[in-house]
């Protein structure tokens, strides 16, 4: 994901126009020099003004090779500080697993029902992480049923039971 | 007097003790393991706060950082691996003495001096709070605007690594927020024609995103050897201690008062509190060629250094509503949810809360020592939870809390948004706590910023007719411009056409 200054400092660029134009068409308030657009305007503007240090930068800078720029963790944490070690090769899918397991999660939760869909989720995840199957399936189950208990009879939030009335009701 | 029984009452109560308790259990849990930070427990932990009463909810967070932060330095002094970046500065001499055969005294270092420190910045909280909270009474919407505005200003200039990058995380922030019904007219604001969007970005979703999920993606599939040296720590952590403080006892004091002083300035976490509280310790040493070879000294200082700096960051939190690092950001999130508005108000309406709340902190602070103690001898274990099952439970908990907000999904959606975002500005080198401060600040100081414009009738230099405000102006407007000078005459010096000038007058002159 790391990109180049040049590339950053168009994004930033583009974005702040399109916060400059998305404040310039909102409606002003009636009788005042000030309105709702005034402080994404200020924030805008602030975004295009940034932009321009960061793309020259960029265009100036040598090309260097992806990964070898430094960059901090955290507020305050000089970079490498925090650093992880590298990702372990049976888990490389671990990333794309969650993402893309979440991106499916969002439109079928109200369909499937939370305890299904979550078990499938876990069991994804923790396989995808190097777990083994068994180990993610009873697990998975139990994390699941243990959570679902404690938020619907503990805390009172009601989590979706899905169109499977059987299994997720 | 009778506020301060009843704020120990409200403590005393099973229900606030039982949640200090697990609270800090769950801290600790955290901080140890490797990679999962006290801003990630208090991220997790704040929907469960939700459905508790204001005390025992601030109890929660103060409990949960405090001991993440000093759990945080078991697996660097164990593992090499600092628990949160609190404890990075330290790591790699807490490691030195555990090879030496040291592990118990550099633990049982951590924990005391973290206490003392954590204790330290209390009493400074306690003392200054309510004088400044005088001070803040007499603000208007000009003081607050200015004083927001230098508080973030300070939060990105102070942030590690690329200025630029620090100030455009906190606009990121400061969009997000404006995202949803403006605060004045209620006009719909950035909201692509969506309903749920006209609502706002929440908070919570979007914090446990950019806290959690990032890091879970960050870490995930990383491994780490839990066994060999952490094996070897298995004696008394407190043996030893007493005199190991004795004899640094100048550094410990100076950590303590370093750290409050970086902590009280917004933005200014526990990490860079550390960070200078060890490089002064060994500035100052009388022994310096010992610093890396696993000497003690650094360790006193810098442990009180990042605990002291917690409890210090609350200054600005309670007595201003503004955050003093990301934890109490968040925390200030808290304190609006559960009606504990925070500011000068707060001092005057409810002292009670107030007091317990800084009650618990003494409470979270000596319970470092116990569950410091409980820690180390539960360090294996804790180390040698699978990696795999603990991400999928993080995750769990990221959806459950984003869920919980609004019982809706969409929470679900906006804290996955957010969780990639967080990613990619990091694997770009913008900090992400600047963004949380946004996103908490920017209503606050987008409503004194009108409020004042249209009591001054749209004339900028009036934001500067108030004496406080002109100085918290003045001052933030330094901040912006003497490093924009400076790096203007730098640029003009090492100019090529100067430089021959200068030679040739140099040459004239000869």
């Amino acid at each position: 994901m790391k990109t180049g200054d040049a590339v950053i400092g168009a994004i930033v660029l583009a974005a702040g126009v399109a916060i400059v134009a998305g404040a310039a068409s909102l409606p002003p308030m009636i009788g005042q020099i000030v309105g709702p657009g005034l402080f994404p305007t200020v924030i805008g503007a602030s975004m295009v003004a940034l932009s321009l240090p960061l793309l020259a930068r960029g265009l100036r800078a040598p090309r260097t090779a992806p990964g070898t720029e430094p960059g901090p963790d955290a507020i305050g944490t000089p970079p490498d500080a925090a650093a992880v070690p590298g990702r372990d090769r049976n888990s490389r899918w671990a990333v794309p697993v969650i993402l893309g397991g979440l991106a499916l999660y969002l439109p079928l939760l109200d369909i499937v029902g939370f305890r299904v869909l979550t078990v499938l989720y876990v069991v994804a995840v923790i396989r995808a992480a190097g777990g083994s199957l068994p180990g993610a399936m009873l697990f998975g189950t139990a994390i699941t049923l243990a959570v679902d208990y404690g938020f619907t009879r503990g805390l009172g939030v009601p989590l979706p039971p899905g169109a499977l009335p059987l299994v997720g009701g | 007097m009778d506020a301060v029984l009843q704020a120990l009452q409200m403590v005393g109560t099973p229900t606030t003790i039982a949640v200090i308790l697990l609270s800090s259990l769950f801290g600790l849990f955290v901080g140890a393991i490797p990679g999962l930070t006290a801003t990630m427990a208090t991220a997790l932990l704040v929907p469960v706060t939700f459905f508790m009463d204001p005390v025992p909810a601030i109890a929660a967070i103060v409990a949960c950082t405090a001991m993440a932060i000093t759990a945080g330095d078991i697996p660097g002094c164990l593992l090499r691996i600092p628990g949160t970046p609190a404890s990075a500065a330290y790591t790699d001499e807490a490691y030195a003495m555990t090879r030496k055969g040291q592990g118990e005294l550099a633990l049982g270092v951590s924990i005391m001096s973290s206490t003392i420190g954590g204790l330290f910045g209390f009493v400074v909280l306690a003392f200054t709070a309510p004088l400044l909270a005088d001070v803040a009474l007499q603000f208007s919407s000009f003081e607050y605007f200015w004083l927001a505005v230098l508080g973030l200003t300070s939060a990105a200039f102070i942030s590690a690594g690329d200025r630029i990058k620090g100030v455009l995380s906190l606009l990121i922030g400061l969009f997000i927020a404006t995202v949803g019904m403006d605060p004045l007219t209620g006009s719909a604001r950035f909201t692509l024609g969506s309903e749920e969007l006209a609502g706002g970005i929440s908070f919570v979703p979007a914090m446990i995103g950019m806290f959690a999920l990032s890091e879970i993606m960050r870490t995930a599939g990383t491994p780490f050897d839990a066994g060999g040296i952490a094996g070897r720590v298995t004696g008394n952590p407190f043996r030893g201690v007493g005199a190991a403080l004795g004899t640094y006892k100048a550094g410990l004091v100076r950590g303590s008062l370093v750290g409050t002083v970086i902590g009280a300035l917004p933005g200014a976490g526990g990490d860079i509190a550390a960070w200078i509280s060890y490089a002064m310790s060994r500035r100052f040493s009388r022994t310096p060629e010992r610093f890396g070879t696993g000497h003690v000294e650094g360790l006193v200082e810098a442990g009180a250094s990042n605990n002291s700096a917690l409890s210090a960051a609350w200054v600005p939190a309670m007595v201003f509503g503004i955050p003093g690092d990301a934890v109490t950001a968040i925390a200030i999130g808290v304190l609006y949810m559960k009606g504990m508005n925070p500011g000068p108000t707060l001092f005057t309406a409810n002292p009670q809360n107030l007091y317990a709340v800084w009650t618990v902190f003494v409470i979270a602070n000596l319970l470092m020592i116990p569950f410091g103690w409980l820690a180390v001898r539960a360090a294996r274990g804790i180390f040698q939870v699978p990696r795999p099952h603990l991400m999928a439970t993080i995750l769990l908990f990221c959806i459950v809390g984003s869920f919980a907000i609004n019982n809706t999904v969409f929470g679900v959606g906006i804290m996955l948004a957010m969780g990639v975002l967080a990613y990619a500005l990091e694997a770009n080198g913008f900090p992400i706590a600047p963004v949380i401060l946004g996103i908490v600040m920017g209503p606050l100081i987008e409503t004194n910023l009108l409020t004042s414009m249209m009591i001054t009738q749209g004339d900028v230099l009036g934001l500067f007719s108030r004496p406080i405000a002109a100085v918290l102006g003045v001052a933030t407007l330094a901040i912006w411009t003497i490093p924009l000078a400076l790096m203007g005459m730098r640029a003009l010096r090492n100019h090529p056409a100067v430089g021959r000038g200068r030679t040739g007058n140099r040459t004239r002159d000869a």
